[in-house]
This record gives structure tokens, C-alpha cells and sequence, in this order.
């Protein structure tokens, strides 16, 4: 993944988008991402001074409770199990949480809604605290997390970008991966 | 005569196995037990100390185990299910997002009999399963 220096904080920074994630251990850069129904959550070990951050949508197709679990729960799996591997301490991890806008009435069944459902559930049944969130509401919303302190910043976005945002997370939906091989071996 | 080959039928389809599922994410656990229940005995462990203790006290015929755990990883319980007589040729999956060549040539030196790469797929699993306990 590339980055670009950002005159404004004075660091490198590096962008996600929906259905990717970025782990890193003592380095000093700004990941940021954008976000409208989708939801990201920022992991930070501030002991071990690692940090990750995902960007994630639940199907908005699927009535299945196994479906929205898989896609969900993958995102925040495979984000804490690069922190794990990175060096940190499970018990250290601490979330800040933030998206799940509800603007565009062609998006069915709520699904910024129910990205912010899942998150604060999943939150409380893996046993990591939420230390700070903005989620929910009627505008999207630019992210940076600082990978060396820990801070977030938020901007909010205009309703005429806003509309552009959605319509791209629309579309990059089918990126997400499906089910993983199995392999039995000799 | 019909109903006694149909609840034989039934009865060879369903092979009810005792497993162990040891992963520290408790949804994963619970995904596991719902898509397993139906079919065989599952009981569940939170981390690897817990599993190897579990399988120590009692016999299973099927351990899944995750790979990143903390403190002790799905490698160990690997080496210490395989170190015990009653478990040399009995099946243990490992069951990660990890998909790296080099990861799952460490898992089969350690005597794993598999490895699944999440998010699973329940059908893909449950035949997985019977596939190694026959």
C-alpha cells in the first residue's frame, strides 16, 4: 500500500478502502479512509504502540444471520490477528469506532444501521472496549488515524460528496472475499 | 420394512463425533457450534490452555483449532495433542485466516490433518469433517 505526505500533519499517510485493512507497529503515519454506511474500526495497543485499521460492510443483499457474521466478523478477525501477530497484547486492544451513516434511501434494509449494530455487538461479545465512536447519522465522514498516539481525527462530509461515497461503497460490495479453501493434507 | 431402512439410512448419515472446537473468539465458537450441533457433540474452548487441558482430561474424535491465539497458539496445541498416544491418529484441523504457503507447511509438521482458511463454509465443513473422521 502507497502513501503520500500530507502537509496538514506533517506525516506520511495511507489510504483504505472497503474491504481492506492495515497494520503497522512503531510507525508514525496518518491511515485514513472515507466513509459512509460502511464502518471502521481503529485497533490500538498503546503498550506495544501498534496500531490497525479496517473498513467494513455488511451484505446488504443477505437476510442470514450466518452471512452478515462471516463478513463482518472477518473484517475484525483478520484485523486483530495482524495486531496479534504484529506483537500485541489482546487484552491491550482498545477501539475507536466510526461510519454507519444512513443517507441514501436506495440502500436497503438500513444497512449503516446494522453495521453499527454489529460492531457495538461484536465489541462486547469479543470483550474489546470502545473508547470512542462516532457512528450513525446522516453524513459521511473522512477518517485519520494517527498509528503513533492513537488519536482520530473526523471530518464531516458535504451531502453532494456524501452521494458519491455510498454509490462507491455500493459497488465495491462484491470485492469482499467469499469462503476460504480448505486443505487436507497427506 | 421401509421405515427400518429409512432409519438405518438416518442413522449411517449421521456420524455423531465428540469435537473440540479452541479458539479465542467467541463468535467463531459460536458459529461453529451452530453449524456443527446438529450432527455431532461440541464442546468449546477460549484459549489454548484451556483446549490442551480439555483434551487432556477427555477423549475427542476431532479437534479445531485456531492459529493466532494468545500466549499459546494453535502450533502448540498441535504438538501437544500429537505427543499423546491417544491422539496419534486421531484428526485435528487447524482453522485460521492465515492462507500463507509457509504457515500451513508449518501446520502439517506439526501433525495437523488440515487446514481450513476462514470465513468458513459450513457445508464445506461439515464434509471436511466426515471426510476426515471416516
Amino acid at each position: 500500500m502507497k502513501t503520500h505526505y500530507h502537509p496538514k500533519f506533517g506525516i506520511d499517510v495511507l489510504n483504505i478502502t472497503a474491504g481492506e485493512h492495515y497494520v503497522c507497529k512503531n510507525k508514525h503515519i496518518m491511515i485514513t479512509t472515507i466513509l459512509g454506511s460502511c464502518v471502521a474500526a481503529c485497533a490500538f495497543d498503546p503498550i506495544k504502540k501498534i496500531a490497525g485499521m479496517n473498513h467494513f460492510m455488511l451484505p446488504i443483499s443477505s437476510n442470514n444471520n450466518l452471512d452478515k457474521m462471516r463478513y463482518g466478523h472477518h473484517a475484525m478477525e483478520v484485523l486483530i490477528n495482524d495486531m496479534l501477530v504484529s506483537g500485541a497484547i489482546k487484552s491491550n486492544i482498545v477501539l475507536k469506532v466510526f461510519g454507519g451513516a444512513n443517507v441514501n434511501r436506495n440502500i436497503s434494509k438500513n444497512i449503516g444501521r446494522q453495521n453499527v449494530e454489529f460492531i457495538r455487538e461484536w465489541a462486547v461479545k469479543e470483550n474489546f472496549p470502545i473508547i470512542a465512536e462516532d457512528l450513525d447519522g446522516e453524513y459521511a465522514r473522512r477518517i485519520y488515524f494517527n498509528t503513533l498516539t492513537g488519536k482520530v481525527n473526523r471530518l464531516m462530509i458535504g451531502q453532494d460528496k456524501a452521494n458519491i461515497v455510498f454509490h462507491k461503497e455500493e459497488t465495491t460490495q462484491n470485492t469482499i472475499p467469499q469462503y476460504g479453501d480448505v486443505e487436507l493434507f497427506d | 420394512m421401509r421405515i427400518a431402512l429409512a432409519i438405518r439410512i438416518i442413522f449411517l448419515e449421521k456420524i455423531m463425533a465428540k469435537i473440540l472446537v479452541i479458539d479465542d473468539s467467541r463468535t467463531i465458537r459460536e458459529m461453529l457450534i451452530f453449524s456443527l450441533k446438529a450432527q455431532h457433540t461440541v464442546d468449546e474452548a477460549e484459549n489454548g490452555q484451556i483446549g490442551i487441558d480439555m483434551f487432556k482430561r477427555q477423549t475427542y474424535d476431532l479437534v479445531i483449532t485456531d492459529l493466532n491465539m494468545p500466549n499459546i497458539d494453535g502450533l502448540t496445541v498441535i504438538r501437544e495433542y500429537r505427543k499423546l498416544p491417544q491422539y496419534r491418529s486421531k484428526p485435528i484441523l487447524m482453522l485460521t485466516t492465515e492462507a500463507d504457503a509457509t504457515k500451513k507447511q508449518q501446520g502439517k509438521e506439526a501433525g495437523a490433518t488440515g487446514w481450513m482458511v476462514k470465513p468458513f463454509d459450513p457445508a464445506k465443513l461439515i464434509a471436511t469433517i466426515a471426510k476426515v473422521l471416516g
